[in-house]
C-alpha cells in the first residue's frame, strides 16, 4: 500500500486551511470556557481540582463528538464534488487504501485537537485531587470517542456528495454513537467486573458500580456515568487502594478502548471503503431511485394549488422561492412540523412523561430546531457562491438589500410553521397547564424566539463570508448564541451592567430582555455588514 | 418588455453619430498593487459585433465585469448607452445582458424553471414570462429541452442556456465572456450563428474569445488589450492592413517557373519574387496595387497560370505580432 503520497497531500491541504487551526482554537476554547464557567459558578473547595477535571473531561468529550465528525464529514464528499476521487481510482490505489490514508490524515488532525487541549486538561492536576489513574481512564475514553467520531464522519462523507447532507449524516451518526458508546461501555465493564468477582472473591465491583446510581437509572445511565466520570464516579467507585481492583478496571477500560478501535477500523476499512468503491463512478440515479423521488417528493393532491402558490411566491420573492423550491426544503419544513406535533402528542398522551421530561424535551427539541436553522442559513448563499449565480444576481436589477431581504424571508418562511407551533404550544403549557412555575422558563422561551428570528441573519452573513460550510456553521452558533449570551451575562453582572446600560440609556432592559437586546443588536450589525460586503463584492470565493 | 426600464437618453436625429453603446474613459482597476486595467479608453458603437481580444490575464474579464456593474472601477469611468456604470448601475442592468465565463446554473433545476427564476429577478410579469421563456429557448435552439434538468444537458446546451438567460429581459447590449470556450466545432458554429442573428436583430454584442479565426469572420470591429492597456481598437480589416508588411500574392505555374519569376521581377509594381516549395511568392511594392497585374504579366508573357491567391494576414497573426504575451 503506497499511502504516503495521499497522506502527504491531505496534510498539506489541511495545513493550508485556516479551519484546521481554528478547530483547535475552538476545542481549547470550549474547554477553557467550560472551566471558566465552572470557576465562576462554584466556590473553591478542597475537591475543586477533581470537580474541574470532570467538567473539562466532559467538555473534551463534547468537543470530540461535535468537532471531529465535522472535521471529517467533508473529506471524501469534497473529492466527489470536485471530481478528484475518480482520479485517485485511476492510480493503482484501492478503495481501502484511499479511505485508510484519509482516516490517518484526519486522525492526525483530530489528534492535534486533543494535543492542543492537553495543557487545559493539566490544570486540575496542578490544582490537586486528581491522579494518574483518572488521567489514564480519561485518555482511554477520549481516544475511544475520537476513533468512533472520526469513523462517523468518514462513513457519512463517503455516502453523501453534498456537504450539508454529509454534515447532517455525520451529526446523526455521531448522536447514534454517543448513545451506543456508553451502552457498550457499560456492558463491557459490567461483564469484566462480573468476571473479576468470579476470579477473586474480594469484591463485587458491579454491585458497587450499580450502587453508585442509588438503584436508579438504566444501563445507559450507568454508561454515561462511566464515560463522563460524572460526580467523581471514577474516584469513588472504580479507583480504590491496591492493585487488585484497579487491574480489573484497567482490563475493562482496555477492552473498551480496543473494541472502539476495532469498531472504528471496521467502519472505515469495510463500510466506508465499500461505499467509496460503489459510488466513485458517480453513476446517475437508477430508475428505481428516480421513481421513489418522484413518488415521495411531489405533491399528490392540490397539485395545481401548490403550483400556483409557488408561481406566486416566485413572482413576489424570487430569492425566497429559491430557498424553498426544492423537495429537501419542503421536507425540512414539513418534517419539523411533524416532529413538533409528534413530540407534543407523546407528551400529552403520557402524563408521566409529561411531568418528568417536559422541560428537557422542550429544550432539546428547540435546540435541534436552532441547529437546523443555523445549518440552513449557513448553507443558503453557499450554493450561489459556488455555482456563480451570486454574480449573476448582483448584475440583475436587484439591490443588495432586496437580495438579502428576499433570502431572509425565504429562510424565515421555511421554518415559520414548526417555530410557531413549538412556541405556541410551549407558551400554552406554561400559562395554562399545571406543574410549571419555573420563572426562568419564560426567559428561555423568549430566548428561543429571539434566536429563531436572528440566527438566519447571522447564518446568512457567514454563508457569504466563509468558504467552508463547517466553519460558517460554527461561527454562526458562536455569534448567534454564545456571543449574545456572554454579552448578556457580562451586562447583568452587577459591577458592569449598571454602567453599560446607563451609557446606552436602556437601564430598564437590563433585568428582563438583555439577551434579546444583544441578539437583535448583533443581527442588525451582521445585516449591515453583509450588505456592505455584497456592495463591495467581498465574499468568499 | 420591462416597465422598470428607465428611458434611454434620446439620440437627436440631427446628429450624424449615434450614441456609442459603450464608452470608457481612462478605466482603471487595481487589485491590491496590481493594475488589471490601466487607463482603458474604448468605444463600441451601437449594432457592433465587437471582438475583445487579449491573452489570459490581460484584463478582458475585468473590463466586462466593470461594464456589467459587477465591479467598480478604481479610476476612470464607463458609460453604457449613455448611463454611467457606477452612478446609474440600476439602469445599466436593465439594458445589458452579461454572460460570464462560467455557466452559473442550478443543476437540479429544469430549464424553464431556471429562466423563469431569472425572469422574475428581472421583474418580468408572470403572464409575459412564459412566452418570453419559450421565445428565447427557440432562439437558442433549446425548445426541445425545456423540461429537462440542467444537470442532464451537455456543455454546449448549458452554454446556450446561459445565452438564453442573457436574452430573457431583451437587453440592448450583450457582454459575452468566452461564450464558445469548451464547445465542440458544431456547437461553436451554431453559437456564432445565433450571435449573428442577434446582431441582425439590432443588438450590440461584445464578445471576448480566444478563438480568433472565428472572431475574424464574425466581428466587424475588434479591440486588442494587453497588460490592461488598449493596443488596438477598430475594424478588423484595419488592423490587418496596419500589420501587413506589403501585400503578398502566391502563384503556381504549369511549367518553367524560372521564366515566370523573371517576368515578374521585370515589373516595377513587384518588390520581391521568391520560389517556395514549387510556388512563387510575389511581394507587391505598394499596398494599393491591384494584384491582377501579376496574372496579366504572366499570361502575356506566355506562362501557363494554374493558381493565384492573395495572402491575407489573419487575426491570429496580427495578435501574435502586436502582443508580447505579457500578463498582469
Amino acid at each position: 500500500m503506497n499511502l504516503l503520497p495521499l497522506i502527504e497531500r491531505e496534510l498539506r491541504v489541511g495545513a493550508r486551511q485556516t479551519f484546521t487551526y481554528s478547530l483547535r482554537v475552538a476545542g481549547v476554547g470550549a474547554l477553557l470556557a467550560a472551566g471558566c464557567i465552572f470557576w465562576l459558578m462554584t466556590d473553591s473547595s478542597a475537591d475543586f481540582g477533581a470537580r474541574l477535571f470532570v467538567v473539562l473531561h466532559c467538555a473534551l468529550l463534547g468537543a470530540i463528538w461535535v468537532l471531529v465528525p465535522m472535521l471529517t464529514a467533508d473529506c471524501i464528499s469534497r473529492e466527489r464534488r470536485e471530481g478528484t476521487l475518480a482520479l485517485l481510482f485511476l492510480t493503482p490505489l484501492r478503495p481501502a487504501n484511499i479511505v485508510v490514508a484519509k482516516a490517518m490524515a484526519q486522525g492526525l488532525r483530530a489528534f492535534t485537537l486533543w494535543l492542543a487541549a492537553l495543557p487545559a486538561l493539566a490544570i486540575p492536576f496542578v490544582a490537586g485531587g486528581v491522579g494518574w489513574k483518572e488521567a489514564f481512564l480519561s485518555t482511554v475514553v477520549s481516544f475511544s470517542s475520537l476513533w468512533l467520531a472520526m469513523a462517523a464522519g468518514l462513513v457519512a462523507s463517503a455516502r453523501c456528495r453534498n456537504a450539508t447532507r454529509s454534515l447532517a449524516a455525520a451529526g446523526i451518526l455521531s448522536i447514534l454513537f454517543v448513545l451506543v458508546f456508553p451502552l457498550a461501555m457499560a456492558c463491557i465493564l459490567v461483564a469484566t467486573f462480573e468476571l473479576s468477582r468470579a476470579a477473586s472473591s474480594w469484591t463485587s465491583l458491579t454491585l458497587q458500580v450499580w450502587n453508585g446510581l442509588n438503584g436508579e437509572g438504566s444501563i445507559i445511565d450507568l454508561g454515561f456515568w462511566l464515560a463522563t466520570d460524572w460526580d467523581g464516579f471514577w474516584a469513588t467507585k472504580l479507583i480504590g487502594p491496591g492493585w487488585g481492583r484497579w487491574s480489573w478496571v484497567v482490563v475493562g477500560f482496555g477492552i473498551v478502548g480496543a473494541s472502539s478501535l476495532f469498531m472504528a477500523a471496521w467502519l472505515i476499512v469495510r463500510v466506508t471503503a465499500r461505499t467509496v468503491e460503489r459510488v466513485w463512478r458517480e453513476e446517475p440515479p437508477s430508475a428505481r431511485v428516480l421513481w421513489l423521488q418522484r413518488k415521495f417528493t411531489t405533491p399528490i393532491f392540490c397539485e395545481r394549488f401548490f403550483r400556483r402558490w409557488m408561481r406566486w411566491e416566485l413572482q413576489r420573492n424570487p430569492l425566497g422561492w429559491l430557498e424553498r423550491r426544492s423537495w429537501s426544503a419542503r421536507l425540512v419544513m414539513w418534517g419539523w412540523t411533524a416532529v413538533v406535533i409528534c413530540v407534543y402528542s407523546s407528551l400529552f398522551a403520557n402524563v408521566g412523561l409529561y411531568e418528568r421530561s417536559f422541560y428537557g424535551v422542550q429544550i432539546f427539541q428547540a435546540g435541534l430546531l436552532v441547529i437546523s436553522i443555523a445549518a440552513s442559513a449557513t448553507g443558503s448563499f453557499r450554493r450561489e457562491r459556488e455555482n456563480g449565480v451570486l454574480e449573476l444576481l448582483l448584475v440583475a436589477p436587484l439591490t443588495e438589500r432586496q437580495i438579502i431581504g428576499g433570502r431572509l424571508r425565504g429562510l424565515w418562511g421555511k421554518f415559520l410553521l414548526p417555530e410557531t407551533l413549538l412556541v405556541a404550544m410551549w407558551f400554552c403549557c406554561l400559562t395554562m397547564l399545571p406543574g410549571y412555575t419555573e420563572p426562568t422558563e419564560f426567559g428561555i422561551l423568549v430566548f428561543f424566539v429571539g434566536t429563531f428570528a436572528t440566527l438566519p441573519v447571522i447564518g446568512l452573513y457567514y454563508s457569504l463570508a466563509r468558504k467552508s460550510f463547517i466553519s460558517a456553521f460554527l461561527w454562526t452558533l458562536l455569534a448567534g448564541i454564545a456571543l449574545p449570551w456572554f454579552m448578556a451575562r457580562l451586562a447583568n453582572t452587577d459591577d458592569l451592567s449598571g454602567r453599560f446600560f446607563q451609557v446606552l440609556g436602556l437601564d430598564a432592559a437590563r433585568t428582563d430582555f438583555s439577551l434579546q437586546f444583544f441578539q437583535a443588536a448583533l443581527a442588525v450589525v451582521f445585516f449591515l455588514l453583509m450588505r456592505h460586503h455584497l456592495q463591495h463584492r467581498k465574499f468568499a470565493v | 418588455m420591462n416597465e422598470n426600464i428607465p428611458p434611454v437618453i434620446p439620440i437627436p436625429n440631427a446628429s450624424p453619430a449615434p450614441t456609442p453603446a459603450v464608452q470608457t474613459f481612462g478605466l482603471t482597476r487595481m487589485y491590491g498593487t496590481i493594475a488589471a486595467l490601466s487607463g482603458l479608453d474604448l468605444t463600441v458603437n451601437q449594432g457592433d459585433l465587437f471582438g475583445f481580444i487579449g491573452s489570459n490575464g490581460a484584463g478582458k474579464t475585468t473590463t466586462l465585469r466593470i461594464l456589467a456593474t459587477f465591479l467598480a472601477p478604481s479610476a476612470g469611468r464607463a458609460q453604457i448607452l449613455g448611463y454611467d456604470v457606477v452612478g446609474d448601475a440600476d439602469a445599466v442592468r436593465h439594458v445589458i445582458g452579461y454572460m460570464p465565463d462560467f455557466f452559473g446554473v442550478y443543476k437540479d433545476m429544469e430549464v424553464t424553471e431556471y429562466l423563469d427564476f431569472f425572469g422574475a429577478c428581472y421583474k418580468i410579469p408572470a403572464a409575459q414570462r412564459e412566452k418570453t421563456v419559450s421565445d428565447v429557448l427557440e432562439l437558442v435552439g433549446l425548445s426541445e429541452k425545456k423540461g429537462s434538468l440542467i444537470g442532464a444537458l451537455s456543455r454546449g446546451m448549458q452554454q446556450r442556456l446561459g445565452l438564453a438567460r442573457v436574452l430573457i429581459h431583451d437587453p440592448r447590449l450583450l457582454l459575452l465572456d468566452e461564450p464558445a470556450s469548451g464547445l465542440d466545432p458544431r456547437a461553436r458554429i451554431e453559437m456564432m450563428a445565433v450571435l449573428q442573428e442577434l446582431q441582425r436583430l439590432g443588438k450590440t454584442i461584445i464578445i471576448s474569445s480566444h478563438i480568433l479565426s472565428e472572431l475574424q469572420t464574425l466581428c466587424n470591429r475588434v479591440a486588442i488589450i494587453e497588460k490592461g492597456r488598449l493596443i488596438y481598437s477598430g475594424p478588423v480589416q484595419g488592423v490587418r492592413d496596419q500589420m501587413s508588411q506589403g501585400r503578398v500574392v502566391w502563384v503556381r505555374v504549369a511549367t518553367d517557373t524560372a521564366r515566370a519569376m523573371e517576368l515578374l521581377k521585370a515589373r516595377p509594381e513587384v518588390a520581391e519574387v521568391t520560389p517556395v516549395d514549387g510556388e512563387i511568392k510575389v511581394t507587391l511594392a505598394a499596398e494599393d496595387t491591384d494584384h491582377s497585374i501579376v496574372a496579366e504579366v504572366l499570361v502575356h508573357g506566355g506562362a501557363r497560370l494554374l493558381e493565384l491567391r492573395e495572402d491575407q494576414i489573419g487575426l491570429e497573426e496580427v495578435f501574435m505580432r502586436v502582443t508580447k504575451g505579457e500578463t498582469q
